[in-house]
């Protein structure tokens, strides 16, 4: 009998033990079933936003990002052209939309996610017009990675201070920058530092002088020294002579961009940057500083135009894990992982369904719906590449005073010519 | 017993791991590199058989002459520049009690990263930066400059930075080189009569051959490849004029992906290298004993 | 003399405080008071809190994996780089073998190849032969790149040891290995010693090969999590990331200021 009740005990506990471990392994193969993608990015500083939107995908599908940052945006290109080629490398990737994306997706790059389009559309979970951009043909390869846009930040209390309100006008625009500029503070940021920063000023001038004119430059339907562009840049010189502008070693980012504010002086920059001003700065939006679009040089123009920058997150077509990454697209579109994105970055994000939380962003984009801004892409992801990069450099050197506008011009549309032509080698129309 | 009679198969072992490890890593990017030269290889493109066209393409671009003009500059400032003073510190810290210390606080830019020195030095010479707050507080308002956004004055800030970096290995090595000259040498030139000039020139100069050989060594390698601090602190800017040939291969093959044209620069950067370095070291290389 | 010495102590000391200035820099600036941080490099020293920021500097920048992987890197990388180019260095100098030149050019031609120009196609190797993001891909080319300068010190510092004291060791019936082991070495313990310094250095410093051949937290070298903390989408305040630049010099600084008579030494015993 006491050997049977032995056998007994060690068959229940034998029973316990195992039916535990079937219960936990039946826990841990649940917990396997999340599936971990591999996110490469070179947007140092906001890992702690993807890991947000990682446990966001986690709740929704069972999904997480592993995101690696590429502090380095040149080697970071290279790297993800490398993985191309190889078929070695992340599941999903941050890019740029537009003119950056067509080598990517005729290069086999991206994956075609038209289908993640079409249902995210019919949901409502994202704008139809935003599609455009990250289409190459008729297919569509990335979704947007938020949606800025580039206003005029201003100081609201230096300016009650100084006596100053809101400019509707050119005219207005360039009284306050003298009002600002007679009280010793350089009344406007310009930068050549990274070279780049340079067609910040160049497409914002353009848009506001007429909108069709910097879509036909871009598109290379005139050229760069049509009379119209030259009369633009013309502009420009005037207020670099009035001296208006920060040099150019300026960085206007960041806690860079915090200092310049808080002397008072005003920034074009991209939303993506609002949280430098709220979180680092610790400036209160609405109150301390606040966003206007930028009036129209050209008062005939009905509508005013505003520039708008959406980077790309897209699957790599090699990718081990395709199908999960374009559902781990999908979902990423959807209003939970909308709703965190738009916390964790405080930028604009491009599902409408979203409220906006922060009170600059909600402002500029209740002021753009209403008054039906134009919403015009960027310089950056305008054109072919080299054209861009190019272009920047002639465009720095124009803003140094190392070039005269008929020189800058003149090379400007030389360099154009060259590489339309070499674009359209390549690719065709 | 002859040594040549015991050359075997043992001596060439010696020579396995590292030979391995170059190879390993040098004989693909080499490789391919040189063949990527005489094609037309953008992005994810595959290449084109070209020829010489990315070697003419290069010879008539009219940015090189600017390029290489830099790549003299930043040659002969950071070949010239920290042997000469790196030589002129050796000389006097060689000469007093403490020289330890004197060594260390010379060598101690040389052992922060590229990065550290170059946003340093980035914050020294910017429109906004240090220097110029320096200059109007002591009175010299009209020497305000925009140091890093005009050539040629942004490539002297960039040598200035770069030379502070690296002056303090070779004070370190040539104080070294002069202490070790014998003393009674010194004493018996000086007995003879010898000022301090002849007194270095022709005694302690000498002397000097194999610091000398390794000082130029590492220059001059350093030198002609200068990218990191130029990458940092301006970019190659304003408008390209401060680029030095690496950077331009750097931003063809890199930023604009046109991997065939910036391998053929790298080929040019490499073979002009090498030239340089067996002029500049066969004077200076000690010969194996000859049987 | 005294006079001599006087104006010499003037002149270095003067020199010295030139020198030393932007280090002085960067000190008060990353121990300057994040709080009241006004976003530009100064001079005097407001707000002093190194130990806030140090504490600041090592959590925010995550520098723990990055200081192991660049220990494992820097020693190891160093190490074996100085071993292997010793080894080539004693046979070049003492065991006479053909087309010396050929030899030399081979293993110093590594120094002489544009850096960047290796990236790419290292890359790719890398990818397809799954060294991709791993310890021993990225220590192969650390070890790879630092040989020809090691071999170039080393070789240099051999040429100076006798032809008598390695014909005494042959006759002694000393193998080449036993040779190189019981002689050599030992002779040279000083310049490969200085050897290593240099190259423990460079490895220690290095950014571009770290960034193109590694992307996970645990393999990046340091300098690549460093060059992290800058850019246009961070928010770390500059005092934060110069305190971590500091944190990540101080092995190199303890390294030469501890190995210095070995480096003193190890270069005197070559000229």
């Amino acid at each position: 009998m006491k050997l049977a009740n032995k056998k007994m005990a060690v068959l229940t506990a034998a029973s316990l033990v195992i039916s535990s471990a079937v219960a936990t392994g039946a826990i841990s193969s649940a917990n396997a079933a999340t599936k971990v993608l591999n996110f490469y990015h070179d947007k140092n500083g906001w890992d702690v936003r993807f890991n947000a939107v990682s446990v966001g995908l986690k709740d929704g599908i069972g999904v997480t990002l592993k995101p690696s940052t590429y502090a380095d945006t040149t080697l970071y290109q290279n790297t993800l052209n490398q993985a191309t080629k190889t078929g070695k490398g992340p599941d999903l990737l941050t890019w740029w939309s537009g003119y950056r994306m067509v080598d990517g997706a005729k290069g086999g790059m991206f994956a075609d996610i038209s289908d993640v389009w079409r249902d995210a559309i019919a949901k409502g979970d994202v704008s139809k017009d935003l599609q455009k951009q990250f289409m190459v043909g008729n297919k569509t390869y990335a979704i947007p990675n938020g949606v800025s846009y580039w206003p005029m930040f201003y100081n609201k209390k230096k300016f009650a201070e100084w006596g100053l309100k809101v400019p509707t006008t050119w005219a207005e625009f360039e009284a306050v920058c003298a009002a600002i500029k007679a009280k010793g503070v350089t009344p406007l940021t310009a930068s050549v530092d990274g070279a780049w920063p340079s067609f910040i000023w160049f497409e914002q001038l353009l848009i506001s002088q007429d909108p069709k004119l910097y879509l036909d430059l871009t598109s290379n339907k005139i050229k760069y020294t049509d009379p119209k562009v030259v009369e633009v840049f013309n502009i420009w010189k005037g207020m670099i002579d009035k001296g208006w502008f920060t040099p150019g070693d300026t960085s206007f980012f960041g806690e860079e961009a915090v200092k310049l504010i808080n002397k008072g002086t005003m920034i074009p920059v991209g939303t993506w940057n609002n949280s430098a001003f709220s979180d680092t700065g610790g400036l209160v939006g609405g109150k301390d500083y606040d966003a206007f679009v930028i009036p129209n040089i050209n008062p005939a123009l009905k509508t005013q135009s505003i520039i708008v920058e959406a980077g790309a997150i897209g699957a790599l077509a090699k990718g081990k894990n395709l199908a999960t990454s374009k559902k781990a697209l999908r979902e990423w579109l959807k209003f939970p992982v909308q709703a965190i994105w738009a916390d964790a970055s405080g930028d604009g994000v491009p599902n409408p369904k979203v409220p906006v939380a922060d009170p600059v962003i909600k402002g500029l984009s209740k002021y753009v719906a209403t008054n039906k801004v134009n919403q015009i892409q960027r310089y950056w992801e305008s054109g072919p590449v080299p054209l861009i990069e190019g272009g920047v450099v002639i465009l720095g050197a124009f803003m140094l005073g190392n070039k005269t506008v008929a020189q800058t011009t003149t090379e400007l549309a030389a360099l154009a010519d060259k590489e339309w032509a070499a674009w359209t080698k390549k690719y065709g129309k | 017993m002859s040594q040549k009679q015991r050359v075997g198969v043992t001596t060439y072992l010696f020579f396995i791991p590292a030979i391995l490890c170059v190879l390993a890593i040098l004989l693909y990017p080499v490789g391919k590199t040189i063949y990527l030269s005489f094609t037309d290889s953008e992005g994810l493109l595959p290449p084109v058989f070209i020829g010489f066209d990315n070697y003419q393409n290069f010879i008539n671009d009219p940015v090189l002459r600017a390029t290489l003009t830099n790549v003299l500059i930043w040659t002969i400032a950071t070949l010239v520049l920290p042997v000469f003073i790196g030589l002129l510190i050796a000389n006097v810290v060689s000469g007093v009690k403490g020289s330890a210390v004197y060594r260390m606080i010379f060598l101690l830019p040389y052992v922060l990263s590229g990065v550290a020195v170059g946003a340093l030095w980035f914050n020294i010479f910017e429109t906004e930066g240090l220097l110029n707050s320096f200059l109007v507080s002591v009175g010299l308002e009209s020497w305000v400059n925009s140091w890093l956004l005009y050539y040629p004055q942004n490539t002297l800030s960039m040598i200035i930075a770069a030379t502070w970096a690296s002056t303090g290995l070779v004070v370190v090595l040539f104080t070294v080189g002069i202490q070790n000259v014998p003393l009674q040498t010194v004493e018996a030139a000086t007995l003879d009569g010898a000022n301090s000039w002849v007194l270095f020139w022709k005694i302690i100069w000498p002397q000097l051959k194999y610091i000398r050989a390794v000082v130029i060594g590492t220059a001059l390698a350093n030198s002609l490849r200068t990218f990191d601090i130029v990458w940092v602190m301006t970019g190659g800017g304003p408008s390209r004029t401060s680029e030095t040939l690496a950077v331009t291969m750097y931003r063809e093959a890199f930023l604009l992906n046109r991997y065939g044209y910036g391998s053929a620069i790298a080929v040019f950067l490499m073979i002009l290298v090498t030239t340089i370095s067996i002029l500049a070291l066969r004077g200076g290389l000690k010969k194996e004993a000859t049987l | 003399m005294k006079k001599d010495s006087l104006l010499k102590h003037s002149v270095l000391v003067i020199l010295s405080l030139i020198w030393l200035s932007p280090i002085y820099l960067l000190f008060v600036n990353a121990f300057a008071n994040v709080e009241t941080w006004e976003s530009n490099f100064d001079w005097s020293l407001k707000g002093w809190d190194p130990i806030a920021n140090f504490q600041q500097a090592w959590s925010v920048a995550d520098l723990s994996p990055g200081l192991k992987s660049n220990f494992f890197y820097g020693i190891l990388g160093a190490g074996l780089s100085v071993f292997f180019a010793s080894l080539a260095a004693f046979s070049i100098v003492a065991l006479n073998p053909k087309n010396k030149s050929l030899w030399f050019w081979v293993i110093y031609g590594v120094n002489l190849v544009p850096y960047q120009m290796l990236l790419l196609p290292l890359f790719e190797s890398f990818a397809s032969t799954g060294l991709y993001d791993t310890r021993w891909g990225l220590l192969l080319v650390y070890v790879a790149i630092a040989i020809p300068f090691a071999f170039f010190l080393s070789r240099n510092h051999m040429l100076s040891i006798s032809k008598e004291v390695v014909e005494a060791s042959q006759l002694d019936g000393a193998n080449k290995i036993q040779t190189y082991f019981k002689i050599f070495l030992p002779l040279s313990w000083s310049a490969l010693g200085a050897a290593f310094l240099f190259q423990f250095t460079w490895i220690w410093n290095d950014l571009v090969f770290g960034l193109t051949l590694t992307t996970s937290a645990e393999i990046r070298p340091l300098m690549s999590t460093i060059s992290g903390l800058v850019g246009q989408y961070q928010s770390i305040k500059m005092p934060i990331v110069l305190c971590a630049t500091l944190i990540a010099s101080l092995p190199t600084a303890f390294l030469y200021i501890v190995g210095q008579k070995l480096f003193v030494a190890g270069l005197k015993a070559g000229s």
